[in-house]
């Protein structure tokens, strides 16, 4: 994964379309331009990219935080 | 290493902020490798998290058994219920995708519950870093100390 890449397209991408994955976990494809696919759990996303065959070393998860969430530690009741 | 904070467009207007629509947040992509598998996540540079800290679905993820690992009760987030912790090593690479790549094996703790960000605390990452983190030009610069444990990769991706 070119990191430089990735984060450049990955702050490209519309907010508006990433607020639908608010509270889920989602997978980034490696250049940054789409999201894979979504789940609310992250082991059930990895594994079912990884039974499409994707290359997991080369894609980022992460979690979408709800839209009005204000950080104070981390932790998601 | 310079790693520009992630911007992050809110739908409304943030008080505190000024009325802006975008939150800057310290938050860079990691590469984890554990006994099965390499994963890559983001993680929030915490200065206030004591640990380092994921999700227990990280652990299974990257093959690591948490049945004998060393366990304790955290508090996350200042809650005043702790919650359930494991701790196990994991071998973390950091790279700016540019010019610096480090590598180190850390003792991260490994929690119940399902986090907004996977937080680069002060144990097995901020501690083996000066870090330097300027709001203004939404930007942390990390600078290895002499305590570092890992070494500099020549590899400047993941």
């Amino acid at each position: 994964m070119d990191l430089q890449t990735f984060q450049a397209n990955r702050q490209r991408f519309p907010s508006e379309q990433l607020e639908k994955y608010s509270g889920q976990y989602v997978a980034w494809s490696p250049d940054g331009t789409t999201i894979l696919d979504s789940d609310k759990s992250e082991f059930a996303l990895d594994h079912r990219l990884r039974s499409q065959g994707h290359d997991m070393t080369e894609v980022l998860i992460t979690m979408v935080p709800s839209v009005d969430t204000i950080l104070g530690g981390g932790i998601e009741e | 290493m310079k790693i520009p904070y992630m911007a992050v467009p809110r739908p409304k207007a943030i008080p505190s902020l000024g009325g802006q629509r975008v939150r800057y947040r310290p938050i860079t992509a990691i590469r984890l490798i554990g006994p099965t598998s390499g994963l890559i996540r983001d993680g929030l540079l915490d200065t206030g998290a004591d640990d380092t800290v994921f999700p227990e679905e990280t652990a299974r993820l990257l093959g690591i058994d948490l049945d004998q690992a060393e366990e304790r009760q955290i508090v996350l987030a200042a809650r005043v219920t702790p919650i359930r912790c494991r701790y196990a090593p994991v071998q973390i690479h950091l790279t700016d995708g540019r010019d610096e790549t480090y590598e180190w094996t850390a003792v991260v703790a490994f929690v119940s519950a399902r986090l907004h960000y996977n937080l680069l605390g002060h144990a097995g990452f901020l501690q083996y870093f000066g870090a330097f983190f300027d709001g203004e030009a939404r930007q942390v610069t990390l600078t290895p100390r002499p305590s570092f444990p890992g070494h500099r990769a020549p590899s400047t991706n993941y």
